[in-house]
């Protein structure tokens, strides 16, 4: 078997307001999640926007996370807990040069164990032809979700949920498998 | 069928000043480049640099690259953004010079996503390091932009500012991700 399968793939032909992809196997088919994406939101008349990640529809307090990241000369580095997202993850939006999409990769360890807290290893960009400070931004975060059930369904979405993303934008969904 | 493929890999056998991986299929959804290389320059560490081409030619050596990055060097972080550029400098791998250990070679993964798609600008992500034993050890975390929606069918590699070799065992590998 290969290591890695694609599990969903989405080319949104048109402005989208949300993205999910629920049955994910939890049987031992994958041991992790790898989730990537293209992302521009229509938020206007700002540069970025900020997304948001959900595990199994839950909305409730139960996310945390510690970041570095930057938009300027100075990397900050700042963690948060009792949210109801996993995310903030900035990317461009409609004031930020055009055909211009963020990249995202999301790994999901173990996801599919009920023991154990589910984490999540981020690395985003919202890049820019600007060197102007607030107005590009770098992150990586380590993301829990407070919850011990395996991980059957992602949500993704505007973390506010007033905007959509924009056509073209992609979302490939991994499950990678040991030997 | 495999999701992860590779489609091609440079082992320098001798020092070359640059790599290119020319009439790249159009047939995956994102590209990820691995790094493994070292340079002949009288540094701890060095950024590799990045060209990309589209439609058959040579590649963009216009000022239409951008980029960014988080950094730490040695006890100092930092981070930034370069200005338009006639290429990639900042995502590029930080990679090891010749004032290390000669058995050093710095690494680096890049993804590139959906770089055939023709209504994008290409961007990437990047994550690297080098020189973990020398005095100026660098970690680098970076993001590219480059200004042309074309389908990038040709990535050119090359020292620091395009100047000087990679040298012997160093290896370039790029691989394609299918979405099905």
């Amino acid at each position: 078997m290969a290591a890695w399968s694609v599990i969903q793939h989405d080319e949104l032909a048109t402005t989208t307001s949300s993205w999910s992809k629920t049955g994910i196997p939890t049987d031992g088919t994958y041991d992790h999640l790898c989730l990537k994406w293209s992302m521009r939101t229509n938020r206007s008349p700002t540069k970025y926007d900020e997304m948001g990640l959900w595990l199994n529809n839950d909305t409730g307090s139960n996310y945390s996370y510690t970041l570095l990241g930057a938009n300027s000369a100075t990397p900050v580095s700042y963690n948060g807990s009792s949210l109801a997202m996993a995310g903030y993850f900035r990317v461009p939006a409609t004031a930020s040069l055009a055909d211009t999409f963020g990249s995202a990769t999301i790994w999901i360890p173990n996801y599919a164990n009920s023991t154990n807290y589910t984490q999540m290893i981020v690395s985003n960009t919202w890049p820019n032809n600007s060197t102007t400070d607030n107005e590009w931004y770098l992150q990586t975060h380590a993301c829990m979700w407070n919850d011990t059930a395996a991980v059957d369904e992602i949500m993704v979405h505007d973390a506010n949920s007033t905007y959509d993303m924009v056509q073209y934008s992609s979302i490939t969904l991994y499950g990678i498998k040991g030997a | 069928m495999a999701v992860i493929e590779a489609i091609a890999t440079t082992y320098l056998g001798a020092d070359a000043a640059l790599i290119e991986f020319t009439s790249i299929p159009q047939t995956y959804e994102h590209l990820q480049l691995r790094i493994s290389a070292r340079q002949a320059r009288a540094s701890e560490s060095v950024e590799c640099t990045i060209r990309l081409g589209t439609g058959g030619g040579a590649v963009d050596t216009g000022n239409n690259y951008y980029s960014h990055r988080i950094y730490g060097y040695g006890t100092t972080e930092g981070s930034g953004g370069g200005t338009a550029r006639a290429y990639w400098k900042r995502i590029g791998p930080v990679v090891s010079g010749e004032s290390v250990d000669a058995a050093q070679y710095g690494g680096g993964v890049i993804d590139i996503l959906d770089y055939a798609n023709a209504n994008k600008n290409t961007t990437a992500l990047s994550i690297s390091g080098s020189a973990l034993g020398a005095t100026y050890p660098w970690v680098n975390i970076g993001s590219g932009l480059w200004d042309n929606t074309g389908a990038v069918d040709r990535i050119a590699i090359a020292a620091y500012n395009y100047s000087g070799d990679f040298v012997r065992g160093s290896e370039f590998s790029l691989y394609g991700l299918k979405s099905s």
